[in-house]
């Protein structure tokens, strides 16, 4: 009895373990290193692409790509990597890594690109990604991103920073410099900030965790929900205008409303001191809220 | 005699292994890389090929220690063994280049599970409901012609586009769950939209 119900068990093990699709992975990877040259800006153009780059402390540019594709015919998969191609091109006033697929016809498999950059911490990078995923690290230069349809994640990064962004949310943690940022129908989450800070959203959620080292915030949304999260929420300035929406501040914030009304709120707060750092957030269709949060 | 029997014992006792079938696909896969090798094999045709005249062969000979039982055999293996040197040398040079070619490309192969539940094929689209909408604005366009209406329209068309985007791009095979959840995003969201313009009709 036992046997047969051992027997059945794996019966139902064997028919499960069938039902799995098994890919054949095929890559090619390569690694290229150029010399950096002041002027020189790093431009990566990734397309199913997952785009690394952090800095070090050598003056090279240091690339390392790997083009997968994925079939469960092996020979498909060897067929179309071969279509599915990376290129370099050194100038004098950039560095171009890009990948691409050159196949006549839609691929059957999964192709994807891992890129791995280092760059010296002073190198400019500017990047485009479609349908993958961004990481930048560690950078104390330009940096300019346009992505869609996939993530962007910053980290400790000091310079002149622009981003765009559709159908990809934005995450960055430890920014400073001047900030400008596009997003539409993407989530934004911003904390540890410095600088200053443009962003322009349509159709999303914005949550901006600051502290008083932040100097200026402008948000302008529609569309979206914008949440300021700050320990002392008292020690900014804030002029906040929602048109068809409601603005919700913490206790402790003792703020004019110049307009309150249905269609309208419109509120100001200058503390005793000096106006810095200055939030300014006006939104269309969507919700103003302020919170105390606990200090990190 | 002994000794003969033993090794011959010891020589069917040896294990007799195959190649398995990845090695022989790989070697073929290699081998197929044409446009890598364009440069390559162009450069080799454009190589001169050059005969080496007879008095350089007999001067060769003259010095080589001869035998009597070994001459003709030399003499008959030799275009023999000048072709096996010759394609021992393109082999060498054709492998070496392939080892480490211009771009220093190295290939791998591995196999992974295919996850089902990041297909593309399980998520179910609401299309023909959505084609509704067409319908019934060109049947009665004055429901239609409104800018409430017409705000909500360019947002569909939008989610429309930007999900047909999406869908192009995934794989039958999709092995990335992120692509995924966006395209569920953009379809909640263009459901509700539709659902806020049903409700204006």
């Amino acid at each position: 009895m036992i046997k047969q119900f051992l027997f059945i068990v794996f019966l139902f093990g064997l028919a499960s373990a069938n039902a799995q699709t098994t890919l054949q992975v095929v890559s090619k990877s390569t690694n290229k290193e150029f010399t950096f040259q002041k002027g020189q800006t790093v431009v990566v153009e990734g397309e199913k692409a997952e785009i690394k780059v952090e800095t070090w402390d050598q003056p090279q540019v240091v690339v390392s790509i790997i083009l997968f594709a994925k079939n469960p015919d092996r020979s498909v998969a060897e067929n179309e990597l071969k279509s599915f191609n990376f290129t370099f091109e050194e100038e004098s006033d950039r560095i171009l890594i890009r990948n691409y697929y050159a196949g006549s016809a839609k691929a059957k498999s999964e192709l994807t690109a891992q890129y791995f950059v280092k760059v010296p911490t002073d190198c400019p990078v500017q990047m485009s990604n479609y349908f993958g995923k961004t990481d930048v690290e560690n950078l104390s230069a330009n940096l300019d991103v346009n992505s869609q349809f996939g993530p962007i994640n910053m980290y400790n990064i000091e310079g002149d920073i622009g981003i765009v962004s559709r159908f990809g949310d934005i995450f960055g943690e430890l920014l400073n410099g001047n900030v400008k940022i596009e997003s539409h129908r993407s989530n934004v989450t911003l904390k540890g900030l410095q600088g200053k800070y443009d962003i322009k959203s349509k159709y999303g959620l914005i949550k901006v965790f600051a502290d008083n080292r932040l100097i200026d915030l402008n948000i302008e949304a529609e569309k979206a929900d914008v949440y300021l999260f700050n320990p002392e929420p008292t020690e900014s300035g804030y002029e906040l205008i929602s048109h068809f929406g409601e603005i919700t501040l913490p206790e402790e914030l003792k703020i004019n409303f110049v307009e309150n009304n249905d269609t309208k709120r419109h509120a100001v707060y200058t503390p005793g001191q000096q106006q810095i750092p200055g939030v300014y957030v006006k939104i269309t269709y969507g919700d103003i809220v302020v919170r105390k949060n606990p200090k990190p | 005699m002994d000794n003969e029997k033993n090794l011959k014992k010891a020589l069917k006792n040896l294990p007799a292994h195959q190649a398995p079938e990845s090695i022989w696909e790989k070697i073929n896969f290699e081998l197929e890389q044409d446009e890598a090798d364009k440069p390559l094999q162009e450069a080799l045709k454009k190589l001169p090929v050059h005969k080496a005249p007879e008095s350089v062969w007999k001067g060769l000979e003259s010095q080589l220690p001869e035998s009597e039982s070994q001459q003709p055999i030399i003499r008959r293996l030799r275009p023999v063994l000048a072709i096996a040197a010759s394609l021992l040398l393109v082999v060498g040079f054709y492998f070496g280049f392939r080892q480490n070619p211009v771009e220093g490309t190295e290939f791998a192969y591995s196999e992974e599970v295919l996850d089902d539940r990041i297909q593309i094929n399980n998520l179910e689209a609401d299309d023909e409901a959505f084609a509704m909408i067409e319908e019934i604005c060109a049947a009665r366009d004055y429901l239609c012609n409104n800018d409430i209406f017409k705000s909500l329209k360019s947002e569909f068309d939008e989610l429309n586009m930007a999900h047909e985007e999406l869908s192009s791009a995934i794989s039958e095979f999709n092995t990335n769950a992120q692509l995924i959840s966006e395209l569920t995003s953009i379809e909640m969201e263009r459901t509700e939209v539709f659902k806020q313009m049903i409700a204006l009709l």
